[in-house]
């Protein structure tokens, strides 16, 4: 049976010019870390324990962890497909891991599949097993 | 050749996730990115290796489940087990029969 999963986490209020920009800067740098890890091995598993290494705590005066990281995953769907980078589902799911366990946030990248007509996989974050990322209509596969 | 009698001890790798979805099971080499999707028959005699860990007993099994003829049974497990394992989705020891 294909069990879908539960609707994407909606970001809060709009950010300040400012602070895109750095998030934006911050994504691309990222984005340049998940693509040195990738260089290095074509397992998904080492690249994501290359991201999550050496994360930040969180402060106890942080925003809820779930605002946080919706808003990131909101910016990283958006940002990507501007940049000169993959913008591909894997790519955006290892830049959010990245992001997010800088701030201390341990996600999960869930792989997903589609057996319906033809064959499609897709990969997505979750947070406590809220979407962050788009997860579409796909059957969980693995989860990292 | 697989002999159906002996069997070859089977394995599925840490590095692969596989699960049913509808009537196919689906494979992931974690480790090269590469899916393999199994139609009916072959998800059915992958689901007897995994179960057994060997490849003992599976063509007979098959061929009674799907009214076949044995040989032709064996002749399919022999195919997916090369494909599966060529893929890095199946390890096979051929030194522990099971």
């Amino acid at each position: 049976m294909l069990t879908l999963p539960p609707e994407r986490l909606v970001a809060p209020g709009p950010l300040s010019w400012l602070d895109r920009v750095r998030l934006t800067r911050e994504i691309a740098a990222a984005h340049r870390r998940v693509r040195r890890a990738q260089n290095q091995t074509a397992d998904v598993r080492e690249v994501l324990a290359v991201v999550r290494d050496g994360p930040l705590k969180a402060s106890p005066d942080s925003p809820q962890p779930r605002d946080v990281a919706a808003r990131i995953g909101y910016a990283v769907g958006r940002a990507m497909p501007r940049l000169p980078a993959d913008s591909r589902c894997l790519a955006q799911s290892l830049v959010l891991c990245d992001l997010l366990a800088r701030r201390g946030l341990a996600a999960t990248l869930i792989i997903g599949v589609s057996t319906e007509d033809s064959f499609d996989a897709h990969a997505w974050v979750e947070l406590d097993g809220v979407p962050l990322l788009e997860p579409g209509k796909f059957g969980r596969l693995a989860e990292l | 050749m697989i002999s159906d009698s002996r069997g070859i001890a089977v394995k599925v790798p840490e590095q692969v996730v596989h699960r049913a979805f509808g009537e196919q099971t689906v494979l992931l080499n974690l480790e090269t990115g590469q899916y393999h999707g199994l139609n009916q028959t072959g998800r059915r005699i992958f689901e007897l290796l995994v179960e057994r860990g060997s490849t003992a007993g599976v063509a007979a099994q098959i061929a009674a489940e799907y009214a076949i003829d044995e040989g032709r049974a064996a002749a399919d497990l022999e195919e997916l087990c090369a494909s599966l394992r060529d893929r890095g989705l199946l390890e096979m020891d051929a030194d522990a029969s099971a």
